[in-house]
């Protein structure tokens, strides 16, 4: 068969800092776990799950972001080998094609994430900061999740978004109280749950832990208890899911949200990629007083995160503002 | 009573996109009383065991395993059920080694297995479209080519070469072509007939080619160029190569050219091959002027109605008469209904042209108008940003394509901006288009019509009346009919017109109503 890759190989933009150094000692053969038009999920070697995203694609941990369109054409397969070598990936193809696809991991731009803190920010800064990204959620956010069932949703749907409204109470009364034990209950009842791939209880999961793992967080306790339960009952959700829950408790997540949480510190985005959309046009954005995030990019930068998935971006944000609120909650008044 | 069936496939994994698309075709399936799609997980199989459907194939299903629940309605073939969701998720499936059967692997194996076969569609990757296509044409084969993200470099040559080896080279980005009665990739049944197309402009050529069947007239041929066939660059070579092959084809007695407005060098040249037609030719150029194309003996439209209704008289139909459509006083009707500070249009389509075209019918009327397409960068409106005004945004552009599937095939994206519409007290009237034919959705009414009925609920309990307009292109020949997706519309309260000039003027009738 005639192979449709003209080049011999293909750059690696860039990647997430960590991966890179860790494949650059890697050697051996894993395999293609799962294959999306844009994503191609790998294992390596030791059992890690990594992605292969397409150009454009945004950084994220254990994410390489390759110079190709999309990887519909390259006839790659679930369960094909792969094979890590200093400075390339060779991925087995269809066995009709003879060569495999080769990516170059050398030259590629290192992201090395940097988790902001909120704790300088004053007094209210945080409870505003979640309702004025609620406010977004309510109005651009998409249903099927935390943020209610589509209309005229199934008693299926319903049953899940019922089910993902107690989970949340449960684990957000735990974390109040700090009562380690409903706090892991809430998790348990979250974890897995919803239709995706990422099922919507572990997006927001994903956003809470993210809020609790940032330096100064009141909620520091949360990170540890949350690796501690997904190292015995990760087997409650996907692999993917894992992977990724695992990553976020330690501060690391997608750049387009870590640059929202950036934001919110600064007033600007840092460490994230410029944002795909801008103000409304004719409307220039007017400062804030305070030093607080302009309206018009705050409006940019959470549509970016809405962006993600089906309905994983609002899942996201409303654990990310649930983890806002409960922060600025404990800080008390002063 | 209703029955539940399930199958749990092994270690398969659907994005979340495509997972809620075939969990909504599914829910729409005749005999469904629901389906739900979702990973075997711990938690959702004990949702499932809340609602009593947690059969024990389930019940043994792994995170990593795909559960497929059905739960039939009384009296309904669940087994046939299945099948068809299996059917949605194979269409579905991510390519993987050995699972999709390919019967030709090459277009040279392709064209030598297929005796008479003289045409390729290209759609891969646009990265290899351009190889794909020369192979094609030094195959001696015509070549329509749907993929997009081909170098300009890479279309002149291929035009170039096409032209002298006398085939055509329709595309990049060329989505429809009705050629010798078949429709290539999205193009609507229509009866055969005498009246010839040209068209860089997809949604413009299947809507001029739909107007042409219903006022009576039939369809030659439909070539489509691609949208940069007419820049300086490309130079117009497919349009003037079909414009020639048009002229010279016996069963065609009139030519309709499409296109937005073609650069000056081209349009002059394109003019010329007006000139020498030797047959009547009418001429649309979306917001283009009349006084050349007069000037070079041709018919001009300025609209996509006229344009059909020129090219069927000219061809010397009489077709059914048209009631006209009193725009001004059904707007009127519509503006007496609305609520203080409602006063602003939204329209959300899949259709490129279809949304130029009533873009440009409210812009004309002196008001602002902000879009995703608009050419004024003042007025522009990136994908992601919250509707401004008078807002139209065509959901077929890259900006809301890039990962997704076209809204003709998967329209997900524009009814969650429906309901958001809705909540919009600003908003007077939301202005929708569907597309029928080959390769579109195969019920982008029944599918939409649940998030239709949701928007007319937030806005009567906000006491609001919400004006909803839809134009349905396809014709009675199409599988689902315009007839019937029409009479779905109508029954939920829609207003639908009956072509896209008619959309226009009617949107831009209450425009300039509920803004006075």
């Amino acid at each position: 068969m005639e192979d449709p890759i003209g080049a011999p190989s293909i750059p690696v933009l860039s990647g997430d800092g960590r991966l890179l150094d860790l494949l650059s000692s890697l050697r051996g053969t894993g395999s293609v776990h799962s294959v999306f038009t844009r994503v191609v999920n790998l294992l390596t070697p030791g059992g890690t799950l990594i992605a292969l995203a397409a150009r454009g694609s945004g950084d994220a941990p254990r994410t390489l972001v390759a110079d190709v369109a999309a990887w519909s054409a390259y006839q790659l397969g679930a369960g094909l080998g792969v094979t890590f070598a200093t400075g390339n990936i060779a991925l087995d193809r269809s066995p009709a094609l003879r060569r495999p696809l080769r990516l170059a991991t050398a030259g590629a731009r290192a992201w090395r994430p940097a988790a902001p803190s909120l704790a300088p920010l004053p007094p209210g800064a945080l409870a505003r900061a979640a309702d004025a990204v609620a406010r977004i959620c309510r109005v651009h956010g998409p249903l099927g999740g935390m943020l209610g069932a589509r209309p005229g949703a199934g008693p299926m749907e319903a049953a899940v978004v019922r089910a993902l409204h107690t989970g949340r109470d449960l684990l957000l009364a735990g974390l109040r109280t700090g009562e380690e034990e409903r706090t892991r209950d809430g998790v348990l009842a979250l974890l897995g749950l919803g239709p995706g791939l990422t099922p919507a209880g572990d997006d927001f999961l994903t956003g809470l832990v993210l809020v609790a793992a940032l330096p100064g967080s009141r909620l520091d306790g949360f990170p540890p208890l949350l690796r501690d339960l997904l190292a015995v009952r990760g087997d409650r959700t996907t692999a993917l899911s894992l992977a990724t829950l695992s990553e976020a408790a330690e501060g690391r997540v997608r750049s387009e949200l870590l640059g929202l949480v950036a934001l919110l510190a600064h007033g600007n985005p840092t460490g994230a990629g410029p944002a795909a959309t801008g103000p409304r046009p004719g409307t220039a954005p007017a400062a804030t007083p305070g030093g607080g995030p302009r309206p018009g990019e705050l409006h940019a930068s959470v549509r970016e995160v809405l962006a993600i998935g089906h309905s994983s971006g609002g899942d996201l944000l409303s654990g990310l503002v649930a983890g806002l609120r409960l922060e600025e909650e404990l800080r008390g008044p002063l | 009573m209703s029955t539940t069936t399930a199958v749990v496939r092994k270690n398969t994994y659907f994005d979340s996109v495509s997972l809620m698309s075939v969990s909504t075709k599914a829910n729409g399936l005749d005999g469904v009383e629901q389906a739900f799609t979702a990973m075997g997980t711990e938690m959702n199989k004990g949702v499932l065991e809340n609602l009593g459907l947690l059969t024990d194939e389930l019940r043994a299903a792994e995170s990593g395993d795909l559960m497929i629940v059905v739960v039939a309605a009384d009296g309904s073939d669940t087994e046939a059920l299945l099948a068809e969701v299996e059917d949605l998720l194979t269409r579905k499936a991510p390519a993987s080694a050995g699972a999709a059967e390919v019967t030709y692997r090459t277009v040279a194996s392709a064209a030598a297995g297929i005796e008479g076969a003289n045409l390729a569609v290209i759609a891969v990757n646009g990265a290899y479209a351009a190889r794909e296509a020369r192979k094609a044409l030094e195959s001696g084969l015509h070549v329509m080519m749907f993929s997009d993200n081909v170098a300009v470099e890479d279309e002149i040559a291929l035009k170039n070469l096409a032209h002298d080896k006398g085939l055509f080279m329709m595309g990049p980005d060329c989505g429809t072509a009705i050629i010798n009665n078949v429709a290539l990739c999205f193009g609507n049944k229509v009866r055969p007939g005498s009246v010839g197309i040209v068209a860089a402009s997809g949604t413009g050529s299947q809507e001029v080619s739909v107007r042409v069947h219903a006022l009576g007239g039939g369809v030659s041929q439909l070539i489509g160029t691609g949208g940069r066939d007419l820049s300086e660059r490309v130079g117009g070579i497919m349009m003037v190569d079909g414009i020639r092959a048009l002229a010279a084809d016996p069963a065609t007695d009139v030519i309709v050219l499409v296109s937005k407005p073609p650069a000056a060098s081209v349009e002059k040249k394109v003019l010329a091959e007006v000139a020498a037609a030797g047959k009547p030719v009418v001429v649309w150029f979306i917001d283009g002027s009349e006084e050349a194309v007069t000037a070079a003996g041709g018919h001009f439209a300025a609209d996509s109605l006229q344009a059909a209704r020129k090219a069927v008289e000219l061809a010397g139909i009489t077709g059914p008469a048209v009631e006209e459509f009193d725009a001004g006083a059904a707007a009127a009707e519509v503006v007496a209904r609305l609520a203080e500070g409602q006063k602003y249009v939204r329209g959300l389509f899949c259709g490129g042209t279809l949304c130029d075209e009533t873009m440009y019918a409210v812009r004309d009327a002196g008001l602002d108008v902000w879009s995703n397409i608009q050419k004024d960068p003042g007025f522009r409106l990136p994908a992601g940003s919250a509707s401004r005004g008078h807002t139209f945004l065509d959901f077929g552009d890259d900006d809301f394509t890039n990962g997704r599937p076209h809204p003709m095939i998967d329209p997900a994206l524009r009814i969650e901006r429906i309901v958001e519409e809705a909540g919009d007290p600003e908003v007077a009237a939301i202005v929708l288009d569907f597309v029928l034919g080959f390769g579109s959705h195969e019920d982008p009414v029944g599918t939409t019509l649940p998030a239709l009925r949701e928007a007319r609920r937030i806005a009567r309990e906000a006491g609001r009346h919400l004006e909803i307009v839809a134009y349905v292109l396809g014709t009675d020949l199409d599988t689902p009919s315009v007839v019937a997706q029409s009479d779905a519309l109508r029954a939920a309260g829609v207003t639908v017109t009956l072509s896209s000039t008619e959309t226009g003027r009617f949107a831009r009738e209450i425009a300039k109503k509920a803004q006075a």
